[in-house]
């Protein structure tokens, strides 16, 4: 019976380290323990060996030195948020405080990008303050808008760079310190604290139902002025959360910075940004109603950069464009 | 690590992403089989991240073969990962086909554990030891140690004992707290 209990523990000690042993995360003791054991039990070595099997074979890249958040989590992230624990809870809220991809995939599928401090579950060691990514790696540059609760009258809009997600929260207590007060849960909490900051327990943001992600750009071009055009309108659905924008850039190098700005006709206050000439084209600009559904109505984006250091003309240029989003079923009975 | 997308191929922002989501769940629902709505979810939004992740590195020329073989791939890796959590939380249970579901008693056992552990690794060398995090790069890119001692102007012993003293480290870290993926420290 002794021995028995000996060799089934000697399975479970095996079986439970394949893992770390395919991360070359056993030490030489350990290594020659399970080599032992793997020349000795059938079992056990059919099973490592069609684990292995699966690793190599299943087509994933190697591991570069941007490897990112596995996709397994960030897909289970509801319950990711709450389950990790120890140095992977810590590695992965790193990460997230300086991978704009990552960031970008979560709210992407519908959850705030970040990941509370929730004291039980937190490794002791020590963790690292990461600095956010710098713009330049920004994926998108995302454009929150946060419609009130109770008025939805757009006076509360975010608007910033996704580089730093945080950013946007600081870049609108900058700007415009008496916009926002403490989010409540439900109204798309977009403006959160910096993942880079001392943590504070955040509460989990309300998920919206169902999955968003950024639609086709809808593509604009820039009025002649006293041109009475046809504005660009793009049909949206009920559920609609986030649109691309491409505009023209301006006459400007690629990396010159551009104020860009939007505002609903409707009624609003219009909050400014600073992009990169580039980014204009580069499908990169997304508006987003921070987790809620776009509204509808006539949108102006205005562009507004330079002049450049060499420029003949000692003026900025500007570019201004306009376009209506409307809502399914209201297109007049197409 | 991108690559030029070739001629053609669509960009991120060319995609229809919330058809693509559609297309996608088809694909899962066809390959899983069973009707698991909740986790018919999960594995589509977990396709939409690596369509998403293909996108962006490569461009994609026939998006919906593309999306056909991720749909595929993440059911099968469903299933794969489940047999691989019950090796680590049940070790000692039956091994057949279709183990119990690991999740029912441990709620962490989402994901590739392999993908989760290596990521672990490389994030946490990359911020605290670069030496570590290339030697780990290394491994997972499944570069000898002699090549790599090579191609470093090293011994080979000397990469080896580098190497120890970087899991050493991170076991010393990952003690010092709980966790199902490092339960090895």
């Amino acid at each position: 019976m002794a021995t028995g209990a000996r060799q089934d523990d000697t399975h479970r000690w095996a079986l439970a380290r394949f893992t770390a042993r395919r991360a070359g995360l056993l030490d030489d003791d350990e290594e020659r323990r399970m080599a032992e054991h793997l020349a000795t039990c059938d079992s056990c070595r059919r099973q490592w060996e069609e684990d292995a099997a699966v690793v190599e074979g299943d087509g994933s890249p190697a591991p570069g030195p941007d490897a990112h958040i596995p996709a397994g989590v960030l897909a289970a992230w509801p319950r990711a948020a709450k389950e990790l624990r120890g140095i992977e809870r810590t590695m992965v809220r790193e990460h997230l405080a300086r991978c704009s991809e990552c960031r970008q995939e979560l709210e992407l599928l519908g959850h705030a990008p970040e990941l509370a401090v929730v004291p039980a579950l937190e490794w002791m060691g020590q963790a690292r303050e990461v600095p956010a990514a710098p713009p330049t790696e920004s994926p998108h540059k995302i454009i929150v808008l946060k419609p009130e609760a109770r008025r939805r009258d757009w006076t509360r809009w975010a608007f910033g760079s996704w580089a730093a997600l945080a950013s946007a929260a600081a870049l609108l207590l900058v700007m415009n310190p008496g916009l926002i007060g403490p989010g409540r849960q439900g109204e798309g909490p977009v403006v959160t604290p910096s993942p880079t900051q001392t943590p504070t327990p955040v509460l989990p943001a309300p998920a919206p139902p169902g999955l968003t992600v950024v639609d086709r750009p809808l593509r604009l071009q820039a009025a002649l002025r006293g041109e009475a055009a046809k504005l660009p309108e793009r049909t949206i659905s009920p559920g609609t959360r986030l649109l691309a924008i491409v505009v023209e850039p301006l006459d400007l190098p690629d990396r010159f910075p551009v104020q860009v700005t939007i505002r609903r006709e409707e009624g609003g206050t219009p909050l400014e940004a600073t992009v990169a000439n580039a980014d204009l084209a580069s499908g990169r600009l997304v508006l987003s109603a921070g987790g809620l559904p776009l509204e509808p109505g006539t949108y102006v984006v205005q562009a507004r950069g330079g002049p450049a250091p060499d420029a003949i003309l000692p003026e900025p240029q500007t570019a201004e464009y306009r376009f209506v989003l409307k809502a399914a079923g209201t297109e007049g009975g197409r | 690590m991108s690559t030029p997308a070739p001629p053609g191929a669509k960009q991120e922002a060319d995609v229809h992403w919330d058809e693509a989501r559609a297309f996608l769940k088809r694909v899962v629902r066809k390959h899983f089989g069973r009707p698991d709505e909740t986790q018919i979810d999960e594995l589509t939004q977990e396709a939409l991240v690596l369509l998403l992740r293909a996108v962006r590195r490569e461009g994609a020329r026939n998006l919906e073969g593309l999306m056909t073989v991720i749909g595929r791939r993440v059911v099968i890796d469903y299933i794969r990962n489940r047999q691989r959590w019950a090796r680590i939380v049940q070790p000692m249970a039956d091994d057949g086909p279709e183990p119990s579901d690991p999740s029912a008693g441990t709620p962490e056992t989402f994901g590739d554990p392999d993908q989760r552990t290596r990521f672990v690794v490389l994030e946490y060398f990359q911020a605290r030891s670069p030496k570590c995090h290339e030697l780990a790069l290394a491994f997972f890119g499944e570069e000898d140690w002699r090549r790599v001692a090579t191609r470093l102007g090293q011994a080979y012993s000397a990469i080896r004992q580098q190497w120890s003293r970087c899991v050493k480290t991170l076991r010393e870290a990952a003690r010092s707290g709980t966790g199902l993926m490092l339960e090895w420290a």
